[in-house]
């Protein structure tokens, strides 16, 4: 009867539990019960000991909250209390151990993961490829964009009269070969920006001399303007006279068409990290021309009484196969001293570091 | 490379792969997966195919026609089948991974009974490998059950688990990390069916399957007299007449009928404590036994091992679990803690 007022009066009070563990509540329920520490030590093999540290809610006896709880439950089961409220108490009051068994989640509850029917992988997986394509458009297009200047070049000539006359070819550098040479200018797409009366007849005279003559000798790179002037050789036998007669004044090349201009008395115009390489040669001599980006302007056999004058970027790296076939050398106006390489055949030379 | 990719998909797993329920924990996460491990083979001619695994496979358990047929592919916490384990263990891995759109490949970490043979646990890598795991590591039921209770295993001081599975009983000591004598015996909770099985058979001529068998055990099973009669009523097919019969079971026959593998439980216990160093068995006279597994859910075991040993003994914290648990923290452990506690193959 006893015991069970002990338990009722457990259930009752375990109502109001506050923050520390109601170990009365069992001493009291083992009191009622007629059982003394010792007694209860026997049955549950507990040291008294730890029945009293549970008693007055002194817990730093027991090493592990583990087997405290254990404790608690074996003594509550023992008394006939609710071990469930017992150990809810504790661990308001101590905290429940982080590794104990929280509910089992349903594989249900797992957050979902990612499907490949999910709208949003779709909808990235399409906007990915949307960007995809039209990366690749644009990069197309930018391949294309740096063909046009050399599809279409443009010979800008003033005739006589001061008008500009503008053949474009459209032709691309590949395309020009130096077997090429009776290229004329039919061949070529011809506007006028400036329109002009004469500018059909220059066009014709200009086919006429036969100007495509030296291409083999020059190799035009890059955006570099070269002109190349033959003033003794007419291979393709070049009236001067007639040549004279138009006074084509101004030959603008650019690119791979520069030798439709190389006999022809050329100015270029020089852009600001530009400077002007002027060479003349009185014999037969191999150049290699090198601008300030690496890239290989000139590479060919210059004859003798050849002229390279051309605007380039500095610095220029140049290679001359004969020395001594290099009867001037100007860069920026300024002569060069060629006294260091006499006695030699090849030289390097570095202009405009 | 392939499945070093698929693994950057796919979670930790910590599997707790006993005879009569797999349990797997997902790291970061909880145990999300309690299945039976059972599979139903389902034959054509020659060919065998899968029909159900898990809880769908245990219904079918004795309730098969000729074609199917439901098979526990361990037994005595090792693999009987080695061809229907990877089968199963692919199902649950992927059924744990079943939102993914990869097959998953994951770290897996298998717990193996501590008396295992070296081929024994062999099997149990090679089948999760076969399961798709990409890596595997294996530790003892014991030490994983230790960690799973929240026992401080890593202390200087004797703590003694003793898990009682579905086909075996391990018992651990362990101290610092390490297993300090272990004991494994091959009775656990298959052993107390049978024993019901053949106790219904001889007292009341009546024959019932397992799974009636396992459904006494759980509703009034008991392992220390009590003053509180439960009773079942049963319906098993009777001998004699062969008809089925119902008749009506109290606790205290089935505690008769668990007598047998219940004192093969407290001898092992026994003979373990009897091994422990002193001073291990001094820390352990002090604090007591953990109890884990489902075998201590059998109401009162723990007054029966602390009534035979004179030791206190407490169950675990939802027991069930605490292997997969317990593997799931030495999970978590691997990348930062050493590898002392894992199992050599």
């Amino acid at each position: 009867m006893s015991e069970q007022s002990a338990i009722k009066k457990l259930d009752v009070e375990s109502a109001d539990i506050d923050a520390s563990f109601p170990g009365h509540l069992l001493r009291n329920a083992r009191k009622s019960m007629g059982l003394s520490k010792e007694d209860l030590s026997r049955q549950l093999y507990l040291t008294p000991r730890i029945l009293e540290a549970i008693e007055i809610d002194d817990f730093s006896t027991i090493s592990n909250a583990i087997f405290a709880r254990g404790y608690i439950r074996n003594y509550a089961r023992y008394v006939g209390a609710d071990s469930d409220v017992l150990i809810n108490a504790f661990d308001h009051a101590y905290g429940r151990p982080d590794h104990i068994a929280k509910p089992m989640v349903t594989i249900t509850d797992i957050k979902k993961q990612a499907s490949s029917g999910d709208t949003w992988v779709r909808a990235s997986t399409g906007l990915f490829l949307v960007i995809f394509v039209v990366l690749t458009l644009l990069w197309w297009q930018g391949q294309n964009v740096t063909l046009v200047p050399a599809a279409i070049n443009k010979v800008m000539v003033n005739d006589e009269q001061g008008h500009a006359v503008v053949a474009g070819s459209e032709a691309t550098t590949a395309s020009i070969k130096p077997a090429d040479q009776t290229l004329g200018l039919a061949q070529l797409d011809t506007e006028t920006e400036s329109a002009s009366p004469d500018s059909t007849q220059s066009n014709s005279f200009i086919e006429q001399s036969e100007l495509v003559q030296i291409s083999e000798s020059i190799v035009v790179q890059d955006n570099n303007k070269v002109t190349v002037t033959d003033q003794t050789e007419s291979p393709g036998g070049i009236d001067m006279s007639t040549v004279d007669a138009v006074s084509i004044s101004d030959v603008q090349v650019s690119q791979s068409i520069a030798n439709l201009a190389d006999v022809v008395d050329t100015a270029v115009v020089q852009s600001a990290n530009e400077a002007q390489l002027l060479m003349v040669f009185d014999n037969d001599c191999w150049v290699e021309v090198k601008n300030g980006d690496g890239n290989v302007v000139v590479a060919s056999l210059l004859r003798t009484g050849q002229t390279v004058d051309m605007a380039i970027v500095a610095p220029v790296e140049l290679l001359l196969g004969r020395v001594s076939a290099l009867a001037k050398i100007t860069f920026d106006g300024d002569n060069i001293d060629l006294t260091p390489y006499i006695g030699k055949d090849v030289a390097q030379i570095t202009l405009g570091k | 490379m392939l499945k070093k990719i698929r693994g950057l998909f796919s979670s930790d797993l910590s599997i707790d792969l006993g005879t009569a329920n797999t349990l797997i924990y997902v790291r970061d996460k909880d145990v999300v997966l309690n299945e039976p491990s059972v599979v139903a083979i389902r034959s054509h001619g020659t060919q065998k195919s899968v029909a159900a695994v898990g809880r769908d496979a245990k219904r079918m358990l004795g309730r098969t026609p000729g074609n199917i047929t439901a098979i526990r592919p361990l037994k005595d916490g090792v693999i009987a089948d080695f061809h229907v384990t990877e089968k199963m263990l692919q199902h649950f891995i992927h059924k744990v991974h079943e939102h993914s759109w990869l097959t998953p490949s994951p770290r897996v970490l298998v717990c193996v009974p501590c008396k295992s043979t070296q081929v024994e646990r062999r099997a149990i890598k090679e089948s999760a490998m076969g399961a798709g795991a990409r890596d595997v590591f294996l530790i003892e039921e014991p030490m994983a059950a230790a960690i799973g209770a929240g026992l401080p295993v890593e202390d200087a001081s004797g703590s003694m688990v003793v898990d009682i599975g579905g086909g075996t009983t391990e018992i651990a000591i362990i101290s610092l990390n390490g297993v300090v004598y272990s004991e494994s015996v091959r009775v656990g909770g298959d052993r107390f069916d049978e024993s019901i099985v053949s106790y219904i058979r001889r007292n009341y001529g009546s024959l019932i399957g397992e799974s009636t068998a396992e459904r006494i055990k759980q509703e009034i099973g008991i392992a220390y007299p009590s003053t509180e009669i439960l009773e079942i009523d049963v319906r098993g097919r009777n001998l004699a007449e062969g008809i089925p019969r119902s008749f009506t079971l109290n606790c205290n026959e089935i505690m008769e009928a668990l007598q047998e593998p219940l004192s093969s439980i407290v001898q092992a216990v026994k003979s373990a404590l009897e091994h422990s160093p002193p001073e291990l068995a001094s820390d352990i006279a002090e604090s007591g036994i953990v109890l884990t597994g489902g075998g201590a859910l059998l109401r009162d075991i723990d007054r029966l091992i602390s009534e035979e040993t004179g030791l206190p003994v407490i169950v675990a914290e939802d027991p069930l679990t605490c292997v997969a648990r317990g593997g799931g923290r030495a999970l978590q452990m691997l990348d930062e803690h050493t590898f002392e506690m894992l199992a050599k193959e």
